[in-house]
């Protein structure tokens, strides 16, 4: 369920800061969907992966639907990818792993930085 | 590691990019150099910046640190561009990135814009064919509207010319692009074009629509966000700097340079010296006097020449292996305009077809203009207002190329190595040194000081392009003067007379172009229009001596007596970059490179011509007839020893007499002609390419003229071969083999569609934004003249009725954007000579795919 609503959170989030803000907003938002809920490391960057990597080949792949490769299939080729296909995949691949570190800095933000460490405490008699 | 992965995958295609080119080891360097960098700050800049809290942090807080520092590092290094590869992240990014450039054939674009700059309202009707017709209240209004429109489809088009134009591609691109920097700077543009703003600057109206037109383009520019930005500009990750009128005269000068930068004299006086006069003269005669000029024989000549004096020639002996970039002989135009009475609609007809190197997107683009002031439509090339080549309501006008030499380099004799004075007679002149700043994308400014002289640049020394430059070469270029030219087209969309015409025209200087002109009131006319210098015999054909004022240019030949032809009996004018009169005409004059067959081509056919309608004129335009295979295969097939052919020879044979000499592509016989015409030239001329200092080869025409008239020349040099007859014999059998191994090589028959490639690169060469294997006739010194990326750039033909009527078409598309249904929609009907017709009177009301833009005064300012 957690994992659900970081997917959903992140995607939702990025997409919307997407509209007016430069690219990389979404390493933002998927710190902020991933700081408030208790995760750990890996499910953190899982989640923040799973979900800008959905949206950007989301979004690719109905401008590719739309287009008919119009254009994709001439970036593949400069890009060293054999077909546009490749081409969205990496997109995927390239928007999961800042998704997924932005998700892993929030988390790590979220329980080491603004949780205070329990300290120890030393009683004195 | 993620990096080394993702480096590899990349590769292989990042070498093939042209501007990737040995490069591609340097950016990997590059490339880990940053992610090395990156892991380091693990510990160094780290600890420094927050040693006194990690020294107290537990080791959970330091993991967090790393985690977000990691992070960070990740975003900022797929936010930057590396080497060639575009940010990657951002360049990808689906929301903004170049995904975002992908069009459907739908129009995305808002029914109104409210614009700063605007007068009054603006409609723009942009048809099927998304070619725009833009009505205007005003003048201004309509070259303001024209800059907004121009660059919402062709910004990094005409923005990357000025760039060149300013020998300023490095700073795009990277140190790769010095070296042709440098020769722009050095050749004097940005001084052609601050001369051409001086001109502009002079004339208000001029400035003035100049203005306007600069203010659309930022309109435009200033609308843009990265996601709306041009593909080539997220590729190669740099943004539109704001227009400004220089740039508008740097595209000026970029077409200046085009058409008429070129010349031989290098080439010249290394074969003067190397040959001989008597072998110089034999194989590069002047004057051949079997073309038909522009301006037809025995017209009369009006005037009295201005008096011109001819010194003693002495040519330098200098000789180089630096020369300015050769010009393509392909190169070239046709035009023609015939009057009513050879037509069968009664009105006179013009046609146009200006050949250039092809690119995508396409130099030309089509637009209609209309204001109370004018109502034209036709091609403009993208970054300057008006119509270069079209039609209004009353006239219809076009250009060839006159390729005439109008650049000439004389050897400067400096005093000292400080290059601050020259010897002139008796006298010492000053140079003026202007140091010019290159600067390159990623690396330090390069910065090189070009020496002016009172000639003109001192384009090649011992800086440029190598330490073994041989001379001080200073260039003479009509070109570094110009006129008003701008003005000179926009009066010209207005004309309604030919007085109106030729008096547009006094304000055009370069590059020098035939303009046809015809009317509805059924005149026809051809005129040479342009800055000649008034020369002695042979000036400017060598290099020359620059220390004494005995070959300096003794004035300019007067616009009056340029040669015009105003209705001539014939019924028809022609041109086809031929001469421009015979030697008749009182003054001396030389071609960079003279046309022999097209011209000869067009007139044999308008000749005969009656009863004339557009298919006739669309007819000639994509005619595919070889006058060079047709006179020059009697004399080849006669030195052909029949009985020495093997079965494939043999074969090959029999086609060629079969031939109807037209490059069709589906045809073998045109492969075969051409083979044969390369290993021919290639025997024949080998020695002159053997020598040391590069020198010219003789053209086609004269080399079946020598092989026809002088078979035993002295001056032929026949290496192995005994007589011409065995060489051309041999040349022929070398032919069939070419054509025997493409054959095996590519696996289909020669066909002449497949065998002679013409292809469309894109204006950067990025290579998938190109095209390739297209399949149309014709050929070089075919009036259908496309061969390699030298083509028919353009094709218009004018029918002038009551209500004229156009019919044109381009190779490429309206729109610059590779992602767009309408960047080569125009190619395959292009191939095919089909044309997509045009009107600028009557109401055509919205057609099917098309739409409406409005564009309004924005109230605030």
């Amino acid at each position: 369920m957690k994992f659900l609503i970081q997917v959903a959170l992140t995607a939702l989030l990025s997409y919307i800061t997407a509209q007016f803000l430069p690219w990389w907003s979404l390493v933002i938002c998927a710190a902020i969907a991933a700081m408030g809920l208790d995760l750990s490391k890996a499910a953190a960057f899982l989640g923040g992966f799973v979900a800008i990597s959905l949206l950007w080949m989301l979004v690719a792949t109905l401008i590719e639907a739309k287009t008919n490769a119009i254009l994709s299939s001439k970036i593949a080729p400069l890009l060293g990818f054999q077909s546009s296909i490749s081409l969205i995949l990496f997109t995927g691949l390239l928007g999961g792993i800042v998704g997924g570190l932005g998700a892993l800095s929030g988390q790590q933000i979220g329980i080491r930085l603004l949780h205070k460490e329990p300290k120890e405490v030393v009683r004195r008699y | 590691m993620r990096g080394r992965g993702l480096l590899s995958l990349m590769r292989p295609a990042l070498f093939r990019w042209a501007y990737c080119q040995g490069a591609a080891q340097q950016q990997l360097k590059k490339f880990f150099i940053i992610a090395f960098l990156a892991t380091q700050l693990r510990d160094y800049p780290l600890r420094a910046l927050f040693s006194h809290y990690l020294e107290r942090a537990s080791m959970k807080k330091k993991s967090a640190f790393f985690v977000i520092l990691l992070t960070i590092t990740a975003t900022i290094l797929l936010n930057t561009r590396v080497g060639s590869i575009p940010p990657l992240a951002k360049f990808l990014d689906p929301m903004q990135g170049v995904w975002q450039n992908a069009e459907t054939e739908a129009v995305h674009l808002p029914a109104s814009l409210a614009l700063p700059g605007l007068q009054e309202q603006v409609v723009i009707h942009i048809d099927q064919q998304r070619i725009p017709h833009i009505t205007a209240q005003n003048d201004l209004d309509l070259y303001f509207a024209q800059g907004y429109i121009t660059a919402l489809h062709r910004l990094w088009q005409m923005d990357f010319h000025t760039y060149a134009a300013a020998g300023r591609v490095a700073e795009i691109i990277g140190p790769k692009a010095i070296d042709f920097d440098r020769l722009q700077r050095r050749k004097g543009n940005l001084y052609a074009a601050q001369n051409t703003l001086l001109q502009i600057q002079k004339d208000n109206r001029l400035h003035n629509l100049v203005r306007a037109y600069v203010a659309g383009i930022n309109a435009y520019i200033q609308s843009l966000s990265y996601k709306g930005l041009p593909v080539e500009y997220k590729l190669l990750d740099y943004r539109p700097e704001p227009w400004t009128p220089l740039k508008v005269a740097l595209m000026m000068v970029q077409m200046i340079d085009e058409l008429c930068g070129s010349d031989e004299s290098v080439e010249n006086t290394n074969a003067l010296h190397q040959l001989g006069k008597a072998k110089f003269d034999f194989l590069f005669p002047v004057y051949l006097g079997h073309n038909e000029p522009v301006i037809p024989k025995n017209t009369p000549w009006n005037f009295t020449p201005i008096v011109v004096q001819t010194p003693s020639l002495r040519i330098p002996q200098q000789m180089s292996q630096h020369r300015p970039p050769p010009t393509n002989h392909a190169n070239g135009s046709n035009n023609w305009a015939v009057a009513s009475r050879k037509t069968a609609t009664g009105t006179p007809y013009l046609a146009n077809d200006p050949h250039l190197t092809m690119r995508l997107p396409s130099i030309w683009y089509g637009i209609h203009l209309q204001s109370p002031t004018v109502n034209v439509f036709g091609g403009t090339i993208p970054g300057l207002p008006g119509v270069m080549i079209g039609f209004n309501e009353v006239i219809a006008w076009g250009v060839t190329n006159t390729c005439r030499d109008v650049r000439d380099w004389y050897v400067i004799d400096f005093k000292d190595d400080t290059r601050q004075e020259y010897h002139y007679d008796d006298l010492l002149l000053k140079t003026q040194l202007v140091t010019e700043e290159i600067k390159v994308r990623g690396r330090d400014s390069v910065y090189d000081t070009i020496v002016y002289t009172h000639f003109g640049p001192v384009v090649y020394d011992a800086n440029f392009p190598g330490p073994q430059g041989e001379g001080n070469w200073a260039m003479k270029w009509v070109g570094h003067q110009p006129g008003q030219e701008l003005l000179a087209f926009y009066l010209l969309n207005r004309a309604k007379s030919f007085q109106d015409f030729e008096q547009a025209l006094q304000h055009y200087y370069v590059p020098s172009q035939n303009f046809a002109f015809a009317s509805v009131s059924n005149d026809i006319a051809m005129k040479v229009v342009g800055r000649f210098p008034a020369q002695w015999k042979d000036q400017g054909r060598f290099i020359m001596a620059g220390n004494t004022a005995a070959y300096e240019w003794q004035g300019f030949i007067p616009q009056a007596h340029n040669p015009k032809i105003l209705n001539p009996a014939s019924g028809y004018v022609s041109s086809a970059n031929q001469r421009s009169t015979d030697q008749h005409y009182p003054y001396h004059y030389r071609h960079y490179k003279e046309e022999h067959y097209r011209n000869r081509r067009a007139n044999q056919v308008l000749s005969k011509l009656n009863a004339i309608d557009e298919k006739a004129m669309m007819q000639l335009q994509n005619d595919n007839y070889n006058l060079a295979a047709q006179e020059s295969l009697p004399v080849l097939l006669e030195y052909i020893d029949t009985k020495q052919l093997s079965a494939t020879e043999q074969t090959a044979y029999q086609r060629l007499l079969a031939w109807d000499f037209c490059n069709e592509v589906d045809q073998l016989a045109p492969s075969i002609f051409q083979a044969w015409q390369e290993q021919l030239t290639n025997k024949l001329w080998q020695s002159l390419q053997d020598k040391q200092w590069p020198m010219p080869t003789p053209s086609f025409y004269r080399t079946i003229a020598i092989l026809k008239h002088h078979p035993n020349s002295p001056h032929l040099d026949l290496g192995e071969y005994a007589t011409v007859g065995a060489l051309v014999h041999a040349a022929f059998v070398a032919g069939v083999q070419s054509l025997e191994a493409w054959q095996a090589k590519h696996q289909k028959p020669y066909q002449w569609g497949d065998y002679r490639h013409v292809f469309i690169n894109h204006l950067a060469g990025i290579p998938s934004f190109g095209l390739k294997h297209l399949q149309i006739g014709g050929g070089a010194y075919i009036l259908n003249a496309n061969e390699g990326n030298h083509g028919v750039a353009l094709r218009l033909i004018v029918k002038l009725a009551e209500q004229p009527k156009g019919w044109f078409i381009y190779p490429g598309g309206q729109s610059g954007n590779p992602g767009s249904p309408y960047y080569t929609n125009f190619i395959a009907p292009w191939c095919q000579g089909k044309y997509i017709p045009v009107a600028i009177k009557g109401n055509e009301g919205p057609t099917e795919g098309a739409c409406t833009l409005t564009l309004q005064p924005a109230l605030c300012r």
